[in-house]
């Protein structure tokens, strides 16, 4: 009740200005380093085609070395386990205590840089790189693994089956209502709070009314986040009977292993890709002159012209055409890769249904998600990172010195241009690389190409150019200041 | 191994010659990111009065008609004494004369001065400076743009931002 409380609290607030937390003091890309970046994408691209194609066989990449084997009940392995969700309550915990009795300015207060930055970005881009240590620091999960100790415990068996046709669909809600709070609302600390408290709430009776398992597999979004991915990371943890074995294997293939069971989990990695790309949207000179002038030029026949009077309207309506934006994003994106898939479809003339083909290649799109999500808050997670060594002899804004860090790092640190820009690039021109090479491992895979097939290959290929494009196009885009009509 | 070698280095030669294409020479920058900012900025573009004014002590740039304000510098010295000047007049909480962005290059010495209605403190993010403006009253923050990027600035006591410092790297 209350997540709905604060959520309507939050539409019809005061106009909110730019978030003072979570400025990247980034500048938009030049126009040439745009259309380098959209070259070098296109010709990299048929370069990665000409390397798979005359390559033996995509197999050989997928090995793995067993790195460590570890039996589930030894003591060494429990004591690591429970030390790491003890690690997950104990952030959790304080992240909600420093909201609820610290200072509301947002950059003294710990729990919004250990949220936002450590934990948000910070543990995505653990996860990519050690694997899905998250499984273990979910401090929601370590709850409910605590109170089901006892042999008698049934609280966490499930009251109702859940119905497996839902899929993800309740997780990408929840990591939708997330990102819209992300963006729109003011996020003080103490609303931090009360968002993690109702998280905490909505996690134990979900978990209570349809199991631990069920729960923790279909509807808990950060889970589902950091474990697609996890998969990127050339660890794996794979559990082989009482054992735990701890795999080596190549950056990235670990995304050919197995693909989505459910239409949902497509959507929800296209919404991390089209998240990402709205928030960098959403404050842009088009987009918002898109509303304050297109827009209001269209209703001001209806409305009137009278600002003063018309204003709350109008900031109602604003709000309206920023949500759309974010909910319609992932559906644009998915517009465009069933487009490029119904054509290499109809080139490779294949069977295969164009929603299970669709889902197949889900997996391929995570690397560019990833780089995009790093390129985006690239400036943003030096400037704010560093500054939790500050936050933690001062967790609460109140002039403690703890350990003796609080004077640290005054002025946050800041990237150039020039070097944050050829990072940007750099970074999503990377991504596309990978990610062109796992959807053409995958079709050729999946499709059992002729391997100079090559022509069925160019609309995926045009896919992923798009996608990059479009990333590249909005990192250049002007961001504006701009509240109000004119 | 000798194939993923071979195109690693095409690759990286693809990357450094495209790069070297599209990379604007130092004597055409000035004007080629003069040039693409009215395309992209629709319409918000560099005055040319400033380059006609460029000349002299004390500059004050004039906005345009989108409220933007770009100084552009005719001389090529990193450091320039003179600083640029930007007029910000802020009544009720909320910004009604002067420009929303300020475009400086790095190493230009900034001149920004408010006045205000009611006692206001302005916050400069990025480079962490705050000026305290007196009721019915002008201030100005001088300091040299040293660091590029986009640095909102905003009126401390209502939290309402004011407009951003863009302040683009050389070249």
């Amino acid at each position: 009740m209350r997540v709905w409380l604060l959520l309507t609290a939050a539409l019809f607030a005061a106009d909110a200005q730019a978030h003072s937390f979570g400025q990247s003091y980034a500048l938009p890309i030049p126009l040439w380093m745009y259309l380098y970046g959209a070259s070098a994408a296109l010709l990299l691209s048929f370069l990665v085609i000409g390397f798979v194609v005359t390559a033996r066989s995509a197999e050989r990449n997928q090995q793995r070395h067993c790195v460590l084997e570890v039996d589930d009940r030894s003591a060494a392995w429990r004591r690591l386990v429970m030390l790491l969700q003890v690690l997950g309550v104990a952030a959790l915990s304080l992240c909600i205590v420093c909201g609820l009795v610290g200072t509301q300015l947002p950059n003294d207060n710990l729990n919004m840089t250990l949220f936002w930055i450590a934990f948000v970005l910070g543990l995505a881009y653990l996860s990519a790189l050690v694997g899905n240590v998250y499984a273990r620091l979910n401090p929601w999960r370590a709850l409910i693994d605590w109170s089901s100790r006892s042999e008698r415990s049934t609280l966490w068996r499930g009251r109702i089956n859940y119905p497996q046709w839902l899929g993800c669909y309740p997780a990408l809600l929840l990591y939708g209502v997330f990102i819209w709070l992300e963006l729109f609302s003011r996020i003080t600390p103490r609303l931090l709070s009360w968002v993690l408290i109702d998280y905490s709430l909505i996690n134990l009776v979900g978990a209570w009314l349809i199991g631990r398992d069920a729960w923790f597999r279909h509807c808990e979004f950060f889970g589902i986040y950091f474990g697609l991915l996890s998969k990127i990371a050339p660890l794996d943890y794979v559990p082989a009977g009482p054992r735990w074995r701890v795999e080596l294997r190549q950056p990235f293939i670990g995304l050919l292993d197995e693909a989505p069971d459910h239409f949902s989990l497509l959507l929800f990695v296209l919404f991390m890709l089209s998240s990402t790309a709205f928030d960098g949207l959403h404050e842009t000179e088009p987009w918002v002159r898109g509303f304050w002038v297109n827009v209001y030029g269209l209703l001001t026949p209806f409305t009137g012209n009278n600002i003063v009077e018309t204003y709350a309207l109008y900031q109602w309506l604003y709000r309206l055409y920023q949500s759309l934006g974010l909910l319609l994003s992932p559906l644009i994106y998915l517009a465009i890769y069933l487009v490029f898939l119904r054509v290499a479809s109809a080139l490779t003339r294949q069977r295969m249904a164009l929603a299970e083909m669709a889902v197949r290649f889900a997996y391929s799109l995570i690397p560019i998600a990833l780089v995009y999500n790093i390129a985006h808050y690239y400036a943003l997670f030096v400037a704010q990172g560093p500054q939790l060594l500050r936050l933690i002899s001062d967790p609460l804004g109140r002039g403690w010195n703890l350990f003796g860090t609080a004077d640290w790092l005054q002025q946050p640190m800041l990237v150039s241009m020039g070097a944050l820009w050829h990072i940007q690039v750099g970074l999503i021109l990377f991504g596309h690389i990978v990610s062109v090479y796992l959807m053409h491992a995958e079709a050729l895979r999946l499709f059992a190409l002729q391997r100079r097939a090559l022509l069925s290959q160019l609309p995926m290929l045009l896919l992923m150019l798009a996608y990059t494009t479009i990333g590249l196009w909005i990192l250049s885009l002007p961001i504006t200041s701009q509240s109000g009509p004119g | 191994m000798r194939r993923l070698l071979l195109t690693t280095m095409v690759g990286a030669a693809l990357l450094i010659g495209l790069h070297e294409i599209f990379q604007p020479g130092a004597s055409s920058r000035a004007s080629s990111q003069a040039a693409a900012m009215p395309a992209r900025d629709l319409g918000t573009s560099a005055a040319p009065d400033a380059q006609a004014e460029a000349a002299g002590d004390a500059r004050t740039v004039e906005p345009d008609e989108n409220n933007v304000a770009t100084a552009t510098t005719a001389t090529t010295s990193t450091t320039s004494a003179t600083p640029t000047r930007f007029e910000l007049i802020v009544c009720h909480g909320k910004l009604i004369g002067g420009p929303r962005v300020l475009r400086v290059e790095a190493g230009d010495r900034v001149a920004i001065s408010v006045r205000s209605d009611v006692a206001e403190e302005v916050h400069l993010h990025g480079y962490d400076r705050k000026l305290e403006v007196p009721a019915g009253a002008a201030a100005t923050l001088e300091f040299i743009a040293d660091r590029s990027g986009r640095f909102e600035y905003e009126l401390e006591h209502s939290s309402v931002v004011l407009g951003a410092l863009e302040v683009r790297p050389h070249g």
